[in-house]
């Protein structure tokens, strides 16, 4: 498994300021999608995501002025998880309320869909790979265009040459490479940038 | 510009992708690459993507060509408008989510302008607003004098050196007193393997820990077999709200039958649901020396550790206990609760600090002191702190009258502005809430006047209620 970096902590410390539009606005963007993903992924509708996400980020919202980020004691991602699990439990709790009343065959699948505290842990995980990956990618391609970003997927992911891509693509050799190099380090540094210190 | 010759070296190459080639020469080296199949096949070795990079791209495609789910979109927008955590979000009208009611959400609520505000709140909500207001004066007030709770409760055992057990500790564990040694370096708990009876063995208070409470305990782990089922091998903090363990919580070093070696916690209770929880983490480590930690404040457990008997504490997990009294408090040596298993441990010192926290221990990460404070010192007159509280009870009370009658006489003499569809001036117009009953569950249920022709969400069952619109609504929205 790729050696993934931790969250910035700069990132947490400006969250504290609420003047700062800016931190909450890439806050939001990089962890909105991992924990509305994660909850899909856990069974829920995307309304019940989409307002799970919404109570995760209200938490999130009260608890971040306190919250005194010591990165020796785990990452904030973890620190995450735990508000996200919390809130799960509960809408499975609340399910459950109901279900008893019900007999929903499709609620009662539901609960059952209850991952070990190991397993959900992994999938966190997982999830939070994919979107830091998502995150860097999508921070990449606003800046170039659609040419630039398959010179750089073709090459480097895709496997195909230098020339092959530049045929397909109607680019100089060249410029496929040149393309391809400054995609590859801006996303390095991105996925740097989100190391804590 | 003709091409080169000679291939350009691959140092020549690396510079020009990393851009340190002047433009002028650019060209130069690119109609070279256009006619030489050996400098492709060079930059395509070069050009590799990297492991981390490639195994993500591997992993999980290019995620920029996946359309964005268009309720992921609309909770993105919705977060966006909050700005910023110290921020209220602006109104959410027009977005296709549904609307939370006011109290399910605190955070994220509408706004409006300090007078529409003010306006709007029903009698109840002031009601509401007075009795916070009285606990928050109250709050103030008990800030300003000695708390009031019951005197602090401390028990220090020093394990090592033989020391006998305080009267406010007991060996717990049925066989424990044939399991268990004083030695220099601390109380010896050995659980053999051909144990029959697999109680956990150490020791437990005589006394329920009340209020706040810092639990500190420091243990070696000499050995202890790794099983093959049950909850682990090897030392634990524990604390519950009866003997029955209608609520549980424990931090340990363990060896687990998945994990192996490392710390534990698990909470849970019994309650009926939602209010149900069941949590654990676990965090791996290898020290056989170290420190365990349970802190509460207010109903707030917090779970610590420390990989030494010097090092500082990290938090691994945290749980809403409650602020229930804990009859049971046990530090103990568990062989996971099945034959077979060897564990062999010292428990070398345990701290109990319970009642009125001094400021440095209610830090989660604090050491705790080693000077013991007297019982009672946090005390103090209770006929000042009861004069106290009903000074602020007043002082809340007239405060609260006096807001009321104003906005009373501001409703009176304001008159109902003209103002177009859906204006916040139309909404300060109507100033009352709606209500209403869920049409799923029949609960009661009130809503701001702007929600009509909306969505809420029941506080009860959950399901989406369009809030109704009355006939001064439809009038004021027509006009």
């Amino acid at each position: 498994m790729a050696d993934f970096p931790l969250t910035r902590a700069s990132l947490l410390v400006r969250l504290r300021d609420p003047q700062d539009e800016e931190a909450w606005a890439q806050f939001v963007d990089l962890y909105a999608p991992l924990v509305y993903g994660y909850a899909r992924k856990q069974g829920l509708q995307d309304a019940d995501a989409a307002d799970l996400s919404q109570e995760v980020f209200s938490a999130v919202a009260g608890a971040v002025g306190r919250l005194d980020y010591d990165p020796r004691r785990g990452a904030f991602r973890n620190w995450l998880f735990t508000v996200v699990r919390r809130k799960l439990a509960n809408w499975r709790a609340a399910q459950g309320n109901r279900v008893l009343g019900s007999g929903d065959a499709a609620t009662h699948q539901l609960l059952e869909q209850c991952l070990a505290p190991d397993e959900a842990a992994a999938g966190w995980e997982t999830e939070w790979e994919q979107r830091l990956f998502a995150w860097a990618c999508e921070q990449v391609r606003k800046d170039v265009s659609a040419s630039t970003w398959q010179s750089f997927w073709r090459t480097a992911v895709d496997g195909q040459t230098g020339k092959q891509a530049a045929a397909e693509l109607g680019l100089s050799v060249a410029a496929v490479y040149l393309a391809g190099r400054r995609i590859r380090t801006r996303l390095k540094e991105l996925l740097q940038s989100a190391q804590e210190p | 510009m003709p091409a080169f010759l000679d291939c350009p070296a691959t140092e020549s190459w690396e510079r020009l992708l990393a851009s340190a080639v002047p433009p002028d020469q650019w060209e130069q080296y690119e109609r070279h690459m256009e006619s030489c199949s050996d400098c492709q096949d060079r930059l395509d070795q070069i050009e590799e993507c990297g492991d981390t990079l490639w195994q993500l791209a591997q992993r999980f495609g290019d995620p920029t060509g996946t359309p964005t789910d268009p309720t992921l979109v609309n909770v993105m927008e919705r977060l966006h408008e909050v700005k910023s955590p110290g921020q209220q979000p602006t109104t959410a009208s027009g977005s296709e989510m549904l609307l939370p009611l006011a109290e399910d959400c605190p955070r994220v609520k509408e706004t409006g302008s300090r007078r529409g505000v003010l306006q709007r709140l029903s009698l109840p909500t002031w009601f509401a607003g007075l009795v916070v207001l009285g606990l928050t004066l109250v709050l103030l007030a008990q800030a300003a004098l000695p708390p009031f709770q019951k005197p602090p409760v401390e028990t220090n055992q020093d394990f090592r050196k033989g020391q006998p057990l305080l009267p406010s500790l007991k060996l717990f564990g049925g066989d424990a007193v044939k399991l268990t040694k004083r030695e220099d370096e601390g109380l010896r708990i050995t659980l053999p393997p051909t144990r029959k009876n697999h109680d956990a063995v150490g020791v437990s208070t005589s006394y329920s820990l009340s209020g706040d409470f810092v639990i500190t305990a420091a243990y070696e782990l000499l050995s202890a077999s790794r099983p093959t089922q049950g909850p682990g091998t090897g030392v634990t903090l524990r604390v519950a709200n009866d003997p029955q363990w209608h609520s549980f919580a424990k931090v340990g070093r363990f060896i687990r039958p998945a994990e192996g070696s490392g710390y534990a916690t698990e909470f849970w209770n019994n309650n009926p649901p939602p209010d149900k929880v069941w949590q654990a983490q676990f965090e791996p480590s290898e020290g056989p020396r170290g420190q365990l930690r349970l802190v509460r404040e207010g109903s707030i457990l917090r779970f610590l550790v420390a990989d030494g008997p010097e090092n500082t504490f990290r938090q691994i997990d945290v749980a809403k206990i409650g602020a229930d009294d804990l009859p049971v408090v046990q530090f103990v040596v568990v062989d996971s609760g099945t034959e077979g298993n060897l564990v062999d441990a010292r428990l070398i010192e345990l701290k109990i600090r319970s009642g009125a926290l001094p400021q440095e221990e209610r830090s989660a990460t604090a050491p705790l002191p080693e000077q013991e404070r007297p019982a009672g010192s946090n005390g103090g007159s209770t006929l000042v702190k009861l004069f106290g509280l009903i000074i602020a009870c007043a002082l809340a009370t007239a405060l609260g009258g006096f807001l009321y009658w104003r906005r009373s006489r501001r409703l009176a003499t304001t008159p109902l502005p003209a103002a177009g569809p859906n204006t916040s001036a139309g909404m300060e117009a109507m100033p009352l809430p709606i209500s209403f009953s869920c049409a799923a569950c029949s609960k009661q249920l009130k809503a701001r006047a702007e929600l009509a022709g909306k969505k809420v969400r029941c506080s009860q069952c959950g399901k989406a209620v369009l809030v109704p619109m009355t006939k001064a609504i439809k009038a004021a929205r027509s006009s």
